[in-house]
This record gives C-alpha cells, structure tokens and sequence, in this order.
C-alpha cells in the first residue's frame, strides 16, 4: 500500500517537475512546480512529517508559487524567447547532470549505500523522596564507574528530581540524608530505559527501587498513562479505583487492582479529565462507594492531563502524634510529543535550535528590507519649479476677448501656447 | 518504506533543477529551477530524519523553507529591478556588470 501511494506521489512530482522544464509558457512552468510540490508534501505525510506536508502547501505552493506568477504576470514574461545557444552547451550539461545523477543514484541502486540503524537513546533515570523516616534535604548521587554525578540536592519528602540523561551501565545510588547515615543501592540502566528511582518506607533504613516508566507518545488520543506505586505498608496491598460521582451510579472502575507492597502497578491509560480518586485496601471493587474502613486516601477532584506518564505514589506520611497516614503524590511528565508534529517541532526550535531561529528572523528581516530597497524606483531628484505669479502682463486687449468672448484686436501678440511635453526620463 | 527510493526520487528531482539552471534561458524559470532543487534536497531531508527518528531533520527542512522564502523575494525583487533597466530578463542578456 505504501509502495502505491509513494508510486503516486512521485508519478505525479516527476511529471510536475517535466512540465516545469519542458513548458514554453512561464506560467505553465509555474503551475508545474506547483503540482510538484503538492506531490512532495504528500511524500511528507508518507514519511510521517505532517507539519512540514502543511508548511510545504502553505508557503512554497501557497505564498512562493504565487509570488513567481504576480511577478511573472507583472513583467509579461510569460512568452519566452527561444534563441539558441552556443550547441555545445546542451551537450555539457546535460553531461554534467547526468555525471551527478549516477554518481548519487548507482550506489542506492546496488544497495552500497549504509542505512545504519540509530543507536537507542541513553536512559533517563530520576529520583523520588518517599521515604517517610529519614527527613528533609536529601542529597542523591548516581555514582558510576568513572564519576559521580549529582542526581538532586536538597530534596524534601514527596519531591522528585528532574530527569537525567546518563550512560547506560551500572550505577549505584547513593541517598544521604541531612546528618544520617549514607545509604546505597545498586541499579542497571540499560540505553532506551526511563527509570524512577524510588525511596519508601518507614524508618531509618528506607528501601529503594526503581520503576520503569515508558515517555513515548501515547498513542490513543487524549490520554495519559498512569502507574500506582504501592509505597504505604508492609502489610496491605492496594487498589486505585474511582468511586464515581454521585450523580452516575455507573461511573465507577478499578484502575489498578491489588498492588502489593513496593510495587508498581500495569500501566493504565486514561483519558483526559477530573477523577475522584480512592485508594483502597486488598482487592478494589467495583462497586459504588467502597466500605468507608478500607478507604486508605482520596485524591477528590484529581484532573488528569493529556500526553502524560503519571506515576501516583502511595506513600506513608507521618503526623505530628506520630501515627501514620496515607498521603497520594502524583508525578507527572510529559510524554514524547507525536513524531514531526506541531508540538515536537515546537519544543525543537525553542530549545535545541532557539539560535538558528533567532538568525533566520534576522535574515528574514534583511530579506525584506532588501526587496524594498531593490524595488524602490530610483527617485532622481526633479528641480522643483517654483509657483510664482507669471509676470507677464497679458494684454488687455485679451483680458476683454476672454471676458467677452469677442476677439477685440485680431493681431494681438498672444503668448505661446504652453506646451506639457516633458524631457523623456533618462533610465 | 524504503528510505532508498525516497533519496531516488529526490536525487532524479535535484537533476532535473540542476539541468532547468543549466537550459533555461528566462531568469524566472531559472529561480524555479532553483526552488526545485531546494525541494529534493528537502525531500532527503524528511526521509533521512524518519529512518533515524530524530526530528532534527524537519528542524532543518524548515529553516531551508524559511530560507528558501527570504530568497524568492530577494532574488524577484532583483529579476523586477533588472527588467527595469534592461527591459529583458533573459539571463544571456546580462553577461555585463553594467548597469
């Protein structure tokens, strides 16, 4: 299917671009151009750039194209004149021509050409602070076999640091509590994985693991993916279920069923929207308003945003009598914007490419200066003539011709008539 | 998809802009030609960035566009001024610097 569709596409930009060299009517060529490039931006689409299929028909077979024919029209240059060359110099161009085209195209041809594969992207690892006994202001460091790198600084309970781009091999995590003893764990990250390193736990010695998490781009539309991370207590397993709202019975689920401790659930996928959360004990049920007892947290009014991976950590909170409750931290990142979409093409430009941008608008600006500069006319500097009162006195013998309509005296000396022929301007 | 027929047909469109600057003799066909050329080169572009999945190659897709606009109006603006003067844009008749 695919093999069809680019036969058609590139039927039809081939036949665009002959028109465009064979026609001998500019504005024939013109349109042939334009068949070729609404061709290309369908070759866009095949190749999963729909942005620039849209950039491509807007400005270059929207504002360029019609650019060329205003101003072919403009200078009636429609009809060419066809005098001939030196002969020799058809032959040597298309020598030359075609000496480039089997340059490039015999080694595609044969197959010589080396379509490498792209390495898989290194992993992306980052820290979150669950752990409820060990306090504010933790330093994490990922320490690998050649350096140390700082993970986070300074980092409180329920906080989480960014993500960080490292080498994939093996590390070991090290989490050093303000005043407390250093505590290690070690990781494996492999190229192509996102990794969370959770901390949870009560007390001094908190346990750590790591959750993978999957940042490509959801695929169904207005969605999110959301993990539950049971990080709460030993000895009891949860569910996420919505219990619903009070105006539809119906409106209840069990997103994540029976999770057990220190783990994380299946990746769910959601759509976009309010939820009312609860975190309930053992098996969640689908029932209307699970038993008030098992309701362990509640997250009331929870607005799940699109193209996010959600990681909802249930974690042990510790008041101020000591006793300990459930509390809900919902981690979200967004997740790989759609391939040659508006929105990754955006995030591009502004960041890795912000310089060229910023360089192309200059350029643009220079551009349009200049096209007003070379168009202006060259305004050639006219000796004003000075609008006095002609001194000449008219006869007044005329004065009375002209009020009377009589030609009083026929031999009148009359002024030349004047005449409104300028020098020919001097191009 | 192959990528190889993608750079097939992006090299056959390049070779026809490269022949378009070579035999026309009108200046506007031969800005045409040039924009031609500028498209296959994009198409190489696109197809190079789906076989690795990297989007830096739209990034430079589009700034070609961008580019390739400023230069339309530049080089018309300069075809317009030249037809001014020399009332011809037939690029054989311009093979001097004088104005």
């Amino acid at each position: 299917m695919e093999t069809v569709l680019f036969g058609f596409g590139a039927t039809i930009a081939l036949v665009g671009a002959i028109i465009m060299l064979s026609s001998k009517n500019a504005v024939h060529s013109a349109l042939g151009l334009v068949l070729t490039m609404g061709a290309l931006a369908f070759l866009f689409l095949l190749l999963n750039a729909p942005f620039l299929a849209m950039i491509q028909i807007t400005v270059y077979a929207g504002a360029i194209m019609v650019l060329f024919i205003f101003v072919i029209m403009l200078l009636g240059a429609d009809k060419l004149d066809l005098r001939e060359r030196f002969p020799v110099v058809p032959v040597l161009g298309t020598a030359l021509a075609s000496a480039m085209f089997f340059a490039i195209a015999t080694p595609l041809l044969t197959n010589n050409i080396d379509l490498i594969e792209p390495p898989p992207a290194n992993p992306q690892v980052r820290f979150v602070h669950a752990a409820t006994d060990i306090g504010n202001n933790v330093a994490v460091t990922l320490d690998g076999a050649l350096r140390s790198q700082p993970l986070a600084e300074g980092l409180n309970l329920r906080e989480v640091s960014n993500f960080m781009t490292v080498a994939p091999g093996d590390y070991t995590v090290s989490i050093t509590p303000e005043g407390g003893a250093t505590l290690t764990s070690p990781i494996s990250l492999t190229a192509g994985s996102v990794q969370t390193i959770v901390a949870y736990g009560t007390g001094d010695a908190p346990s750590i693991t790591v959750v993978p998490e999957d940042l490509s781009t959801v695929q169904e539309a207005r969605s999110s993916r959301v993990i539950v991370f049971n990080a709460f207590d030993p000895d009891i397993s949860i569910s996420m279920v919505n219990f619903g709202s009070e105006f539809d019975e119906n409106d209840t689920a069990t997103y994540a069923n029976n999770i057990p401790y220190g783990t994380a659930s299946e990746t769910t996928t959601l759509i976009e929207g309010d939820y009312a959360l609860a975190f309930v004990r053992g098996e969640g049920s689908s029932s209307v308003n699970p038993g008030i007892d098992n309701v362990l947290a509640r997250e009331e009014a929870y607005e799940l945003e699109r193209d996010q991976s959600k990681l909802i950590v249930l974690f042990a909170e510790r008041q101020v009598d000591g006793s300990i409750r459930a509390s809900v931290d919902p981690l979200g990142v967004m997740t790989r914007p759609s391939f040659g979409g508006p929105r990754a093409i955006g995030i591009e430009l502004f960041t890795t490419y912000m310089l060229p941008f910023q360089l192309l608008a200059v350029l643009l600006l220079a551009a349009m200066v200049g096209a007003i500069v070379l168009t202006r006319h060259a305004v050639t500097p006219v000796k004003q003539r000075v609008n006095v009162r002609r001194r000449v006195a008219r006869p007044l013998t005329n004065v009375i011709a002209s009020q009377t309509g009589h030609q009083v005296v026929d031999d009148a000396p009359q002024l030349p008539a004047e005449t409104d022929q300028r020098e020919p301007s001097g191009d | 998809m192959q990528t190889e027929w993608f750079i097939l047909l992006s090299v056959i469109l390049f070779t026809m802009g490269v022949l378009g600057v070579l035999f026309r003799r009108n200046a506007i066909l031969v800005f045409m030609s040039v924009e031609l050329m500028l498209n296959a080169t994009n198409l190489a572009l696109v197809a190079f960035a789906h076989q690795w999945g990297s989007e830096a190659g739209h990034l430079f897709v589009f700034f070609i566009i961008t580019v390739a606009a400023a230069e339309v109006a530049v080089g018309l603006a300069l075809i317009v001024a030249i037809f001014r003067t020399k009332h011809s844009i037939n690029i054989d008749d311009l093979r001097q610097m004088e104005g």
